[in-house]
């Protein structure tokens, strides 16, 4: 359908365009631009925003503008590294729970539901008091929690593959069961894994951004949208910016990565009929 | 017109002044186009006589009397004459191949070394002469398996080598030393039936402990015991009337040998056992508390290069049974066999399995996976069994033309293609893998009516180009029924008839095959509903149907019984 494939079109290319514009004005004011988010003015404090700072200044006189844009290198990298880690091991426990069976998936099913019960704020306390805070812990915590909904999805879809003939066709001419895996299963599960993964994108935002905003994730005071979001909470009628800033790029990135994956689940859904 | 090819006068050979003789005061002739048996127990000396017709016998071997070829005295010969005599004149097929091939050197340059020597031909030209020996002795893709190791290769192809090797210089006699002994039973049929048919104008020396297979491939045999020949013969005379102690006692050693007849007969169906068979396979499933039965203790064996129908309604098992052929599906009871063997659940098995048997299923729909192009689907098993992509590819192509998707096609996807294009790549995948037997589940059932003939037909042609065994499991007795030799009639879990295809239709035995016939030809439908294949039952499944039922089929379970050699049912009260 032309209308519903322009639709989607329109909403991949806004989602992609949304995150690449993020990422090209981070680099290019922070990393190329050299704007310091941590160098502040003290006697420029909780400044509106005006031709100085362009959206304010913080409680040490820091330019939020600035430490927004340093935000989003670090969230939008960390929550693409805890999507690809979480999509990792919950895609390969689901392929190897689908063709191995028995013993194996019940073992696999056992962890899925482990760590689906488990609170997952207290494992990620747990994780970030053992081995401290950082861009790195905060991946990995993230990529151990979530993992499970992957494999939730993925075994499903796995194992309606594993009954298709043309997989009882390939085992007939003696194809192994790792080739099975990466030239049938694979091709066939990648609509729902790029799917799942941009929406999982999308919660791995929040997600950082609640931990850091709980200072679980970033060091005090690093310039990440969650941080300075628990920084602003003193001043959020005295300096709303400080909160305003950071909360939107929060809510521009979550949408952007929604839209990617509207965008892809209509694709590949207009491509099947 | 009969001429003495080879004349041993009073052998003898000792490997110790001392000790008894090894073969002692052993004469006999051989006459050009003759076929004689050397028989007897390891020890008997056998071997030893042969060898040293080739003056091969090992160090320390001290021979006495005269041995001539063509006349010739072979311990005469001068080294020219005597390579002639071992290359050329006469070929030997020694009883372990693993021993007797250099393990350094390719299958391939051992064969091209001899033809270049002895027949005084080009590599190329040995080359070529060599594969095309390979692929006539049954060797598959003997152009890949030219340049395998000897370890490479399995008992069988091994020895199939082996036989290459004596006959690549075409000799006039080919010595064949014990040739089946390391090999399973299956193979050594195989290989005895290959020795019969290629050593068929030539002069043959068969070495054997083995009287069955002496009887099958020669007309004279001799009998050794301790280094003497004990009792020369006509075979197979000699199976009825031995006349010396051991013959008596080697006949009777050997089952059913009294009835010469019998033991030619038992050694043929031997020889040549069904290359797939189940036996009495029962597969059943659970629904809720009770059990469906799909197969009911279902025998059926495959002859070789036959098309056998499988018919029934939907739901009779006729695809539980195709499927537990090639073992998409594990049955609960019974076994299955290829070449007579049964396959069990290990790894070489289902390998064995896979090699002979394909299987094409009955949704084209479902069977080619969407994301796979049309040619990548049929270079699977190709690409499996270890060809690189341009090869595989390229073999693909053939196969596809073969079954007439035009090249143009051949890179498009399942999507691309029509119910009947995409049965026929399905077939096509199925025909790279070189099967024995092909197995088409309803390869029809998806398609329409025009379309199912066409299918038919490019079954049977292809058979015709590339000789297989084809099942075909159909609903439509009509359909397959005509180009079927053998048709099998299914209903709830069982066989209740099976004969030559046209006897099955024309003149049918059990009621249930009069009906589907019936039903075919003249729309009738078989009257009452197919009862219910879940619980327990008494009596014959078709009873409550069946206008003929007798109390007895209410009581008792009729099981197939023959009517012919080749015609069997299942009823209390046939036609």
């Amino acid at each position: 359908m032309a209308a519903g494939s322009a639709a989607a079109n329109l909403m991949l290319r806004g989602g992609a365009g949304l995150v690449l514009l993020m990422m090209t004005t981070s680099i290019a004011v922070v990393f190329v631009g050299g704007a310091d988010p941590s160098s502040g003015n003290l006697d420029n404090r909780l400044a509106a925003p005006g031709f100085g700072a362009m959206l304010g200044t913080d409680q040490l006189g820091r330019d939020v503008l600035v430490r927004t844009l340093a935000g989003t290198a670090w969230s939008l990298c960390a929550a693409l590294a805890a999507t690809f880690l979480a999509l990792l091991i919950g895609t390969s426990l689901a392929l190897v729970a689908a063709e191995l069976g028995g013993k194996v998936a019940l073992a696999i099913e056992l962890a899925v539901n482990s760590v689906i019960t488990m609170p997952g704020l207290i494992i990620a306390i747990i994780v970030i008091a053992v081995i401290g805070q950082g861009w790195l812990p905060i991946v990995v915590t993230l990529g151990l929690i979530t993992w499970p909904i992957f494999t939730r999805v993925i075994l499903a879809e796995t194992l309606s593959l594993k009954a298709r003939d043309y997989v009882a066709a390939s085992r007939l001419v003696g194809e192994t069961r790792l080739r099975i895996v990466m030239f049938h299963y694979l091709p066939a599960l990648r609509p729902t894994l790029l799917v799942m993964a941009a929406f999982h994108f999308a919660d791995m935002l929040i997600a950082e951004g609640a931990l850091s905003f709980l200072g679980l994730a970033a060091p005090l005071g690093a310039p990440t949208w969650g941080n300075m979001m628990a920084d602003a909470r003193p001043y959020v009628f005295s300096a709303p910016w400080m909160l305003l800033a950071p909360a939107a790029a929060i809510v521009v990135s979550v949408i952007a990565a929604n839209l990617i994956g509207d965008g892809l689940a209509s694709r590949f859904r207009e491509r099947r009929t | 017109m009969t001429q003495t090819f080879v004349t041993v006068d009073k052998l003898s050979v000792r490997f110790d002044a001392a000790a008894t003789p090894a073969v002692e005061d052993v004469s006999f002739s051989v006459d050009r186009g003759d076929r004689v048996a050397l028989i007897g127990e390891s020890g008997s000396g056998k071997t030893l006589t042969a060898l040293s017709i080739l003056r091969l016998l090992p160090g320390g071997a001290e021979r006495a009397g005269d041995i001539r070829v063509d006349a010739k005295r072979v311990d005469q010969l001068d080294p020219a004459g005597l390579r002639d005599l071992r290359g050329k004149r006469i070929g030997i097929v020694f009883q372990d191949a693993l021993a007797s091939f250099n393990p350094v050197r390719t299958v391939g340059s051992i064969l091209i070394e001899s033809a270049v020597r002895h027949s005084g031909l080009t590599p190329e030209a040995a080359r070529n002469r060599a594969i095309d020996l390979l692929d006539d002795l049954g060797v598959p893709s003997a152009e890949d398996r030219f340049d395998a190791y000897p370890h490479q290769l399995s008992g069988g192809l091994r020895q199939r080598c082996m036989i290459a090797l004596a006959l690549i210089n075409d000799p006039d006699l080919l010595i064949a030393d014990e040739p089946t002994t390391a090999l399973d039973a299956t193979i050594q049929a195989q290989i005895l039936e290959l020795l019969r048919e290629r050593s068929r104008n030539k002069t043959l020396i068969f070495i054997t402990h083995d009287l069955v297979a002496a009887a099958r491939l020669c007309n004279r045999a001799i009998l050794m015991r301790h280094g003497r020949i004990v009792e020369t013969g006509a075979l197979p005379d000699m199976l009825n009337a031995p006349r010396s102690e051991y013959g008596r006692e080697l006949v009777a050693a050997t089952p059913g040998a009294t009835n010469t007849e019998a033991l030619l007969d038992s050694s043929a169906t031997a020889a040549e056992p069904a290359p797939l068979a189940v036996e009495r396979i029962s597969k059943r499933y659970a629904v809720g508390k009770s059990w469906l039965h799909a197969l009911r203790s279902v025998s059926l064996s495959v002859v070789d290069g036959e098309i056998l129908a499988i018919v029934g309604e939907s739901g009779c098992g006729k695809s539980t049974l195709a499927k537990s052929m090639v073992g998409l599906v594990k049955p609960d009871r019974g076994s299955l066999l290829v070449d007579g063997v049964p396959v069990a659940n290990t790894a070489a098995d289902r390998a064995r399995l896979r090699s002979k048997i394909q299987f094409v299923f009955q949704d084209p729909y479902s069977s080619l996976d969407p994301h796979w192009s049309a040619i990548r689907s049929v270079a699977e098993p190709l690409r499996v069994s270890g060809a690189s992509r341009g090869p595989a590819g390229r073999e693909a192509a053939r196969v596809l033309e073969r079954v007439g998707i035009p090249a143009a096609m051949h890179q498009r996807r399942p999507s691309a293609f029509s119910g009947g294009q995409r049965q026929r790549i399905a077939i096509a995948r199925a025909l790279a893998a070189q099967p024995e037997v092909l197995i088409a589940d309803e390869p029809l059932s998806a398609l329409d009516r025009t379309i199912q003939k066409r299918i038919v037909e490019l079954l049977l042609e292809l058979r015709r180009q590339s000789r297989f065994t084809l099942v075909m499991v159909s609903h439509d007795l009509e359909l397959v029924g005509h180009v079927a030799d053998r048709t099998a009639v299914m209903y709830l879990g069982e066989i209740v008839e099976i004969g030559p295809a046209t006897q099955v239709i024309d003149d049918p035995k059990h009621r249930y095959t009069a009906a589907l016939v019936a039903a075919s030809r003249e729309g009738v439908a078989p009257r009452g509903e197919t009862p219910s294949p879940v619980g327990e039952r008494v009596g014959c499944a078709f009873a409550g149907r069946c206008p003929a039922a007798i109390e007895r089929c209410r009581r008792e379970t009729p099981s197939l019984t023959n009517i012919a050699d080749d015609r069997a049912h299942a009823c209390w009260n046939p036609l």
